[in-house]
């Protein structure tokens, strides 16, 4: 009996492990196939990887695929995936297929630790994809620039590109010295505050632009009262109440993943959600939304949301990308999603452009981009950051999100 | 200035969580105290019990909230069979060392069949305790009071099942003295599967007073889990009651504490207080100090 | 009624009882001498079954028994009251007796009864019922421990070291209940002692074990009167 027992544990044992290693690097995307495609001669680059004719392209992707920030993980998953399916079914890069390999980074700087090594001594990889989060490229921007090819991050704390001087490390996100500013900036002339409550998350995004806007409201005499939270919290309650005894008349929210719903959902219940309230793009997530209280929509109508992409944009490259991803992932797709998937056809464009994958060239590519189109606005390169601009649109009470300003940082 | 509504609303979701640390404290030490062994996956424990219940019953198969609790008891309960015989009874006599790895590795095996059945979005449940209610000025929602009301008649529930019930009885037998329990003709092992399952009931109960005060998902109880350990031992090490104590202390002080310290350092309270019982009273308020 | 034959118990590699038989009948009394270590408990405790043995067979009613838990053995008639007598620190007098008939489904009429007929042997336990069995005296514990196991209407009762810290006075005590007990119940009773004297002064027949074997048995008033046990155990 205890034998059976004994071997019962081991099989569990062995399952966990496969099962823990399979959310990791296992897969692989897009047939593999040896494209009879032409490489066009280059010289220099004997040790660029796959520079064979018809090699795959493999690129790492380090997502959030665990911790509280899995949801985003997942969309940045899902949209990667998504583009590399279809660039490799119509004809992949030069007839070379796109081969992405995903990589569990979690949702912390520490988890992120973990694999920052294993992927910066790779040495197969044409181009790293991630971390999305700023905590995170803090944390392992510099291991990653070690190894000498493109990282692309969404890291858009002002501390990042300032920490993380690599000229290998590109952001394909509207910096917060843009969006937060931009959003105080329409706190104070559009919507008119005087005294507002600043609710960010204390991690590095939600301080990074908590930071900045304060730096605003200083400048331009407007009071304001700030407090936190914690990404893990559960319950902010007593945090809405010290804003209502403080006697704020407006919010400015921050923060990404499972705790903004959190926050949503006991403003609402304290009923401070009828202030005019400045909230970060997770609103607009449908995943998010999905957790949000019964009548979040009507309880929301009025909050204002700055971001680069909604569903509810009209042209059509917007509305195929939510068709066919609701199509292959039963959800529609996030502002994170958009920019990913656009990045993606980014990748593709710049290894075209340089003809090569060869670092260097392919470097060069991505730091010529200009007026390259995506779902999310234009990619201008300029000192490694790909857009300055941002959108500041309104929930109307339905759920949906209409266009109120562009607004572009110089 | 801090208003009545504050301190109302401080005061009452303090108890009201605070039970909630009860309750997970009595889950541990309920398996703690028959088989020696600390269930370290505990959190994930009750976070899959949260899944079975939401996402599977209530949202996948359309359950009305009756039937959803019935099916996720029982499937809490095989998942209790399964944990017990495969860790808890084999690995009860080696040492702790093998038990603690064996425990965080079966949270890990959860934590990763969550994931892979359940996918990585967060599962949006609508509220069942909606509603709010207005104390004394503060408007609360009503799932604070529902959860209140539920928490503390299972902590009573409970008292009676372990001191009036014959197997209460027999479970605090094996917990006081496992030898002389097996010479009354009490089979332990078939206890520790008992308690084992009385644990998860109770994680399978939590779970369902979890989701709707905070949104489904898969680090949903960590932080309470944990704070549920500083609970017991707050309160009196292997003593239900004192769970019941550790607990609703642990709730109310942590969110009196906020008034006046910084919100984003709530779950320091809890630890603090867990360093300075360990450090002056580590047999809790209700424990005995060891001879 | 109970027959041990041929016993080996190993604890670890160390070989704890070798081939050790004994056996005792519907009404009597049976000691088991020796000195410390000698393998006394080690032998109760392979009755039953918390400890596994290695080879021979034990039968209880004719039936095989050697592989079954201790608390099948308890629903099946045989009680154990062990060495330092584990009761129930945290559980009163009343409680620990109530434990003590766990194994049986009483109708609360019957387990009353059993309750007045306990506190008519012991009426000091009537005094402290409702007190916590930790905070008894040795040797209300080992009465306690006594009337505990009788809760259960046993078949056979086994006493493992009764006397083991208690004055000399209680221990008259505790061998006067012993034999009162089995004189009323007319079931077997096994004594496991050191104190050699006691043991054999109330007992029918006894044997004797060394280093895990079978040294010496037969008639207790026989081996009182032998040199070599009065040597070795009864104090010369």
């Amino acid at each position: 009996m205890k034998k059976i027992i004994a071997l019962v544990l081991a099989a569990l044992l062995i399952i966990g492990l496969l099962a823990a290693c399979g959310g990791n690097g296992g897969q692989q995307g897009g047939g593999g196939q040896e494209g009879g495609g032409q490489e066009s001669g280059q010289d220099g680059g004997e040790t660029t990887p796959g520079e064979a004719a018809g090699e795959d392209i493999k690129f790492a992707v380090i997502a959030a695929i665990t911790g509280n920030s899995a949801s985003d993980g997942a969309s940045m998953k899902n949209a990667v995936q998504m583009a590399v399916d279809e660039i490799n079914a119509a004809g992949g890069v030069n007839g070379r297929m796109l081969v992405p390999d995903f990589i569990d980074g979690g949702s912390t700087a520490d988890s992120a630790l973990n694999v920052a090594q294993k992927v910066a001594s790779d040495g197969s990889y044409t181009a790293i994809f991630g971390p999305h989060f700023s905590s995170q490229i803090l944390a392992i921007g510099d291991t990653l620039s070690e190894a000498e090819i493109p990282v692309i991050t969404g890291g858009t704390v002002k501390k990042v590109l300032e920490t993380v001087t690599s000229d290998w490390v590109i952001r394909n996100r509207c910096p917060d010295t843009v969006v937060a500013l931009a959003s105080a900036k329409f706190m104070v002339e559009e919507m008119g505050v005087k005294k507002v409550g600043i609710f960010c998350a204390n991690d590095d995004f939600g301080q990074g632009a908590a930071d900045i806007v304060k730096e605003y409201f200083d400048s331009v005499g407007v009071e304001y009262v700030s407090e936190t939270f914690n990404v893990d919290d559960n319950d902010v309650t007593s945090q809405c109440l010290k804003l209502k005894d403080a006697g704020v008349d407006s919010l400015f929210v921050w923060s990404l993943g499972t705790v903004f719903a959190t926050v949503v959902r006991n403003i609402i219940e304290q009923g401070l959600n009828t202030l005019p309230i400045m909230a970060s793009s997770a609103l607009t997530f449908p995943d998010i939304q999905a957790t949000l209280p019964t009548g979040w929509e009507e309880a929301t109508k009025g909050w204002y949301v700055n971001t680069h992409w909604t569903t509810d944009l009209d042209d059509e490259a917007s509305k195929t990308f939510v068709a066919r991803y609701n199509e292959l992932y039963g959800l529609e797709p996030n502002m994170l999603a958009a920019a990913w998937y656009s990045t993606t056809y980014w990748l593709k464009d710049c290894v075209e452009r340089a003809g090569s994958t060869d670092p260097a060239a392919l470097l060069k590519a991505m730091q010529e981009t200009q007026g390259f189109e995506t779902l999310s606005g234009t990619f201008n390169y300029a000192d490694r950051d790909l857009i300055r601009q941002i959108l500041i649109l309104e929930q109307d009470g339905t759920g949906s999100f209409i266009f109120v300003q562009k607004v572009i940082g110089e | 200035m801090i208003s009545t509504a504050t301190l109302v609303q401080a005061i009452v979701s303090g108890i009201a969580m605070g039970l909630i640390y009860s309750l997970v404290g009595i889950e541990y030490t309920l398996i703690w105290n028959t088989t020696g062994m600390l269930n370290f996956a505990h959190g994930k424990v009750i976070t899959f019990c949260g899944y079975l219940f939401g996402a599977l019953c209530l949202k996948q198969m359309g359950l009305p909230l009756v039937w959803s609790l019935i099916l996720a008891l029982v499937l809490a309960a095989i998942l209790a069979l399964l944990m017990s015989s495969s860790i808890f009874i084999p690995l009860r006599t080696k040492d702790n060392l093998c038990c603690i790895l064996a425990t965080v590795m079966a949270g890990k095996i959860l934590y990763e069949a969550m994931r892979l059945i359940w996918g990585a979005f967060n599962v949006g449940i609508d509220n069942y305790f909606p509603g709010t209610i207005n104390i004394f000025g503060a408007t609360l929602p009503a799932t604070y009071i529902y959860v209140l009301a539920i928490a503390f008649v299972m902590v009573v529930a409970l008292q009676i099942f372990l001191n009036k019930t014959k197997i209460g009885k027999g479970m605090k037998c094996v917990s006081q003295n496992k030898n002389a329990a097996s010479l009354m003709g009490i089979n332990v092992t078939r206890y520790m599967r008992i308690a084992t399952i009385l644990s998860f009931v109770v994680c399978c109960f939590l779970s369902i007073l979890l989701i709707p005060l905070i949104t489904l998902s898969k680090e949903m109880a960590e932080m309470i889990a944990l704070k549920g350990f500083a609970a017991g031992i707050v309160g009196g090490f292997g003593l239900i009651p004192g769970c019941t104590v550790g607990g609703v202390i642990l709730g109310v002080v942590e969110n009196l504490a906020c008034i006046v310290i910084p919100s984003g350092y709530k779950d320091v309270v809890a630890f603090v207080l867990l360093i300075g019982f360990l450090l002056i009273k580590p047999s809790g308020i209700l424990g005995k100090k060891a001879k | 009624m109970l027959k041990v034959d041929k016993v080996c118990t190993y604890y670890g590699k160390v070989m704890a009882l070798h081939e050790v038989s004994f056996e005792i009948g519907q009404d009597e009394i049976v000691s088991i001498i020796g000195a410390n270590g000698a393998g006394k408990s080690t032998l109760m405790k392979s009755i039953m079954g918390t400890v596994p043995i290695k080879s021979g067979s034990i039968q209880f009613e004719g039936k095989e028994i050697s592989k079954q838990k201790p608390h099948v053995n308890v629903k099946n008639g045989i009680v154990y009251v062990p060495e330092g007598r584990e009761i129930f620190p945290n559980l009163t007098v009343k409680e620990n007796l109530e434990m003590g008939a766990f194994c049986r489904n009483y109708s609360s009429k019957k387990i009353n009864e059993l309750y007045e007929e306990c506190y008519e042997m012991f009426p000091k336990l009537k005094e402290r019922q409702k007190q916590q069995a930790g905070s008894l005296s040795g040797g209300e514990q080992q009465m306690l421990a006594i009337a505990r196991g009788l809760m259960s209407e046993p078949k056979l009762i086994m006493f493992d070291e009764p006397s083991l810290g208690l004055a000399p006075v209680i221990v008259d005590e505790v061998f006067d209940i012993i034999v009162k007990l089995q004189q009323a119940k007319h079931i077997p009773v096994v004594l496991v002692e050191q104190n050699a004297f006691m043991a054999l002064s109330i007992s029918n027949r006894a044997y004797v074990l060394e280093n895990g074997v079978v040294s010496l048995s037969g008639q207790s008033s026989e081996l009182l009167n032998m040199p070599s046990v009065k040597e070795a155990y009864l104090g010369g």
